[in-house]
C-alpha cells in the first residue's frame, strides 16, 4: 500500500493538558479570581467608600443601597440566563417604563389593585414574548430587534402618559414597595429580589433546563444535534425577563406612589453591567447568577458612595457606562488568560 | 445493490442545496452486527447522507427504513427515538460542560418528586465513570470539563456517548481523524464493539486502512451518486482509491 493511501493515522499526540496538573493550587487560585474578580472588586469599592465617607456603613444605608438595586437585581437573573444562553434583552428598562405607565392608569382609573398589579406584570411578559418570537422562531438578530423595542416600547409608554405623570392613588398600594417585612430591618422589595435570586439560580444549577441554557449558549450546533430544541428555552427566558420587568415595574410604583413615562430609563444598562461585571460572557455560554449578584450590588454601591461623596446626580449616569466599559475589558482580559492559559495563540 | 434484512437501509434520497445536488438518488442498506464503510472525495455526499440520517437536515425526496419500516426522521430527537446515533466530525461536544456532563446532554439523570425534578449529579458522575471505564476510554476525572481534556480524549468522549447510547445504528463521521495511532485503534476497537453487540454501523473515514480494517463492506459515494457498492473481502486499499477518485474498479 502506497504511503498517500495512510493519511491521519498518526495525528498530533494528546495536547499538553495545561490546567489540571500545573501548579494546581496557584492554577485555582487564578481562576477563581478570574471568575469571581468581581467580588474582589466589590469588596475593594465597599472599603473605599467605607473609608471615604461615615455615612456608608450604617444600616438606613445598606438598606437604601439593598432597596435601589432589589429592581435592577430582578430584572437581572432572566438578562443574565438569556445572555447565557446566547441573547438579550436590551430594552427591560423600556418594558419597565411600558409596564407602569399602565399600571398607573389603571390604579387612577380606580381599578382593583391585584387586577391591576396582573395587568402590569403579564403585559411585560407579552413585551418580552414578543422580542423573543422575533430572536427566535424569525431568527431576527436580537440586539438589533432588543434596541428596536428599547426605544419603541418607550416611545409608546410617552404616547400613553401623553405628558402627565399618573399618580395620586390609594396611598395603601404602597406598603409593597416601602414596608419591612414584618420583624427584619429588610424592605419587600429586598426579599423578592433574593427569592428571584434563589429561583434563579436553582433553575440554572439544578435543572435540565439550566444546563440546556449553558449548552445553547456554548454550541447551539451541539445542543440541537444532542435533541434539545434551539428556541423554546430563549423564547421562555424572554418572556421571564419581561415579566420581571413587569414585577419591577409594580415595585417601583409601588415605592414611588406615581408612574413617570422615564421610569426605568437607563436601568437596561444597569443590568447589562451587573451581568457582564458578575462575570457572564457577551457570547453566551459562561457565567453564574452569585457573580450576577455581586455585579448588582457593586453598581449599586457606586452610585450610592458617589452620591455620598458629593457628586452630582448626573454623574451615575457616566459611572454607568464606564462600569460597561470595565466588564468588557474584564471580558477581553479572561479571555486573554485564558487563551494564555491553553497555550494557543 | 439490494441489502437482505438491512436494519437501516435508505432509497433513492435526493438533497439539493441550492443549484448543487448534493444526492442524486442514493440507495443503500446496512445490517444489524455490520460494519460499513461510507466513502468518498470531499463534497461526494457522505456527511449530506449521515446529516438525513441523524435528522439534522431532511432530505427532499427518498425513504428512509428502519428494519423495513418506513420512518421519518425529522429532528436529532426523532433520530434518537429511533436509537440513531451519531458521532460528527466536529464532536457536538459543550466545551463548559464536564464530560458526566456532555455524555448525559439531554439525557440527564434526574431524581425528587415528579412535579420538582432535580439534576442527580451525582449519579450522572457515577454513571459516565462506569460507562467509560465499561469502554475502556480512560478520562482523568468525568467531572473535568471537556474544554481541558486533549484533542483524543475529547473525541474519545464523543465517541463513547454514541457508544453508550447506541440502540440500533451508529453512524460515524470520520470518528479516528485527528487520533494519535493508539487511540484511532481504541475507537476501532469501539466500533468493533458496537458490531458485536449487533448493532448496525456507518463509518466514514477517509483513512482507507481504518475502512479495510473495521468494515466488513463499502458503499463508494461519488458526485452526490453511489458508484460502487462491494463486500471488501480481497478488495485492496488500491482499487478503493481508485473507486473514489475515478468511480470505476480498474
Amino acid at each position: 500500500m502506497s504511503e498517500n493511501l495512510t493519511p491521519s493515522i498518526s495525528g498530533p499526540g494528546p495536547a499538553s493538558t495545561v490546567g489540571i496538573d500545573s501548579g494546581p493550587r496557584l492554577e485555582r487560585a487564578r481562576a477563581w479570581s478570574l471568575r469571581n474578580g468581581i467580588v474582589i472588586a466589590l469588596l475593594v469599592e465597599v472599603l473605599f467608600f467605607w473609608s471615604q465617607s461615615d455615612k456608608f456603613m450604617t444600616v438606613d444605608n445598606i438598606r437604601l443601597v439593598f432597596l435601589q438595586v432589589a429592581v435592577v437585581g430582578i430584572m437581572a437573573v432572566p438578562s443574565a440566563l438569556l445572555l447565557m444562553s446566547g441573547y438579550i434583552d436590551f430594552a427591560v428598562g423600556s418594558t419597565l417604563g411600558l409596564s407602569a405607565m399602565v399600571l398607573g392608569r389603571l390604579l387612577e382609573a380606580e381599578t382593583p389593585a391585584l387586577l391591576a398589579v396582573a395587568v402590569a406584570i403579564a403585559l411585560g411578559g407579552a413585551t418580552g414574548g414578543a422580542q423573543g418570537v422575533l430572536a427566535t422562531r424569525l431568527r431576527f438578530a436580537p440586539i438589533v430587534v432588543s434596541l428596536g423595542f428599547f426605544t419603541a416600547v418607550r416611545g409608546f409608554t410617552l404616547v400613553i402618559s401623553d405628558g402627565d405623570v399618573p399618580s395620586g392613588w390609594d396611598r395603601s398600594f404602597r406598603a409593597l414597595g416601602r414596608n419591612l417585612l414584618p420583624g427584619t430591618p429588610i424592605p419587600y422589595p429586598v426579599v423578592i429580589a433574593a427569592a428571584v435570586f434563589i429561583v434563579g439560580a436553582l433553575f440554572h444549577t439544578r435543572t435540565t433546563w439550566g444546563r440546556h441554557v449553558m449548552a445553547l449558549g456554548v454550541n447551539p450546533q451541539a445542543a440541537r444535534r444532542a435533541g434539545i430544541d434551539l428556541y423554546r428555552l430563549p423564547l421562555m427566558l424572554y418572556v421571564a425577563s419581561g415579566l420581571a420587568a413587569g414585577l419591577g415595574a409594580v415595585i417601583s410604583v409601588s415605592r414611588l406612589n406615581a408612574a413617570p413615562p422615564t421610569l426605568g430609563d437607563g436601568d437596561e444598562i444597569a443590568v447589562l453591567s451587573a451581568v457582564l461585571l458578575g462575570g457572564v460572557a457577551f457570547g453566551g455560554g459562561k457565567g453564574n447568577l452569585l457573580g450576577v449578584v455581586a455585579g448588582v450590588l457593586f453598581i449599586g454601591v457606586l452610585n450610592d458612595g458617589l452620591l455620598l461623596l458629593g457628586a452630582k446626580p448626573f454623574w451615575v449616569r457616566v459611572s454607568a457606562g464606564l462600569a460597561l466599559v470595565a466588564a468588557a475589558a474584564l471580558d477581553a482580559l479572561s479571555k486573554y488568560v485564558a487563551r494564555r492559559a491553553a497555550g494557543g495563540a | 445493490m439490494k441489502v437482505e434484512n438491512a436494519a437501516l437501509e435508505v432509497r433513492h434520497i435526493e438533497k439539493s442545496f441550492g443549484a448543487v445536488k448534493a444526492l442524486k438518488g442514493v440507495s443503500l442498506g446496512v445490517r444489524a452486527g455490520e460494519v460499513m464503510g461510507l466513502i468518498g472525495d470531499n463534497g461526494a455526499g457522505k456527511s449530506t447522507l449521515i446529516n438525513c440520517l441523524a435528522g439534522i437536515i431532511r432530505p427532499d425526496a427518498g425513504r428512509i427504513l428502519l428494519d423495513g419500516e418506513e420512518v421519518t426522521i425529522s429532528s436529532p430527537h426523532e433520530a434518537r427515538q429511533h436509537g440513531i446515533e451519531t458521532v460528527h466530525q466536529d464532536l457536538a461536544l459543550i466545551d463548559t460542560l464536564d464530560v458526566s456532563g456532555n455524555l448525559f446532554l439531554n439525557r440527564e439523570i434526574l431524581s425528587g418528586p415528579r412535579a420538582l425534578r432535580w439534576l442527580n449529579k451525582r449519579r450522572m458522575h457515577r454513571e459516565a465513570k462506569e460507562i467509560l471505564e465499561g469502554l475502556r476510554i480512560n478520562i482523568p476525572s468525568v467531572r473535568n470539563a471537556v474544554e481541558k481534556l486533549s484533542g483524543g480524549q475529547r473525541q474519545a468522549v464523543a465517541v463513547g456517548r454514541s457508544v453508550a447510547w447506541g440502540r440500533r445504528i451508529v453512524l460515524m463521521d470520520e470518528p479516528a481523524a485527528a487520533l494519535g495511532v493508539e487511540q484511532a485503534r481504541l475507537v476501532l476497537e469501539l466500533i468493533t464493539t458496537l458490531r458485536d453487540r449487533g448493532l448496525a454501523v456507518v463509518l466514514i473515514s477517509h483513512n482507507i486502512q481504518a475502512v479495510l480494517d473495521v468494515c466488513s463492506r463499502a458503499v463508494v459515494l461519488r458526485h452526490g451518486e453511489a458508484v460502487a457498492d462491494l463486500e471488501l473481502e480481497g478488495v485492496t486499499g488500491r482499487d478503493l482509491v481508485q473507486l473514489i477518485t475515478t468511480g470505476e474498479m480498474g
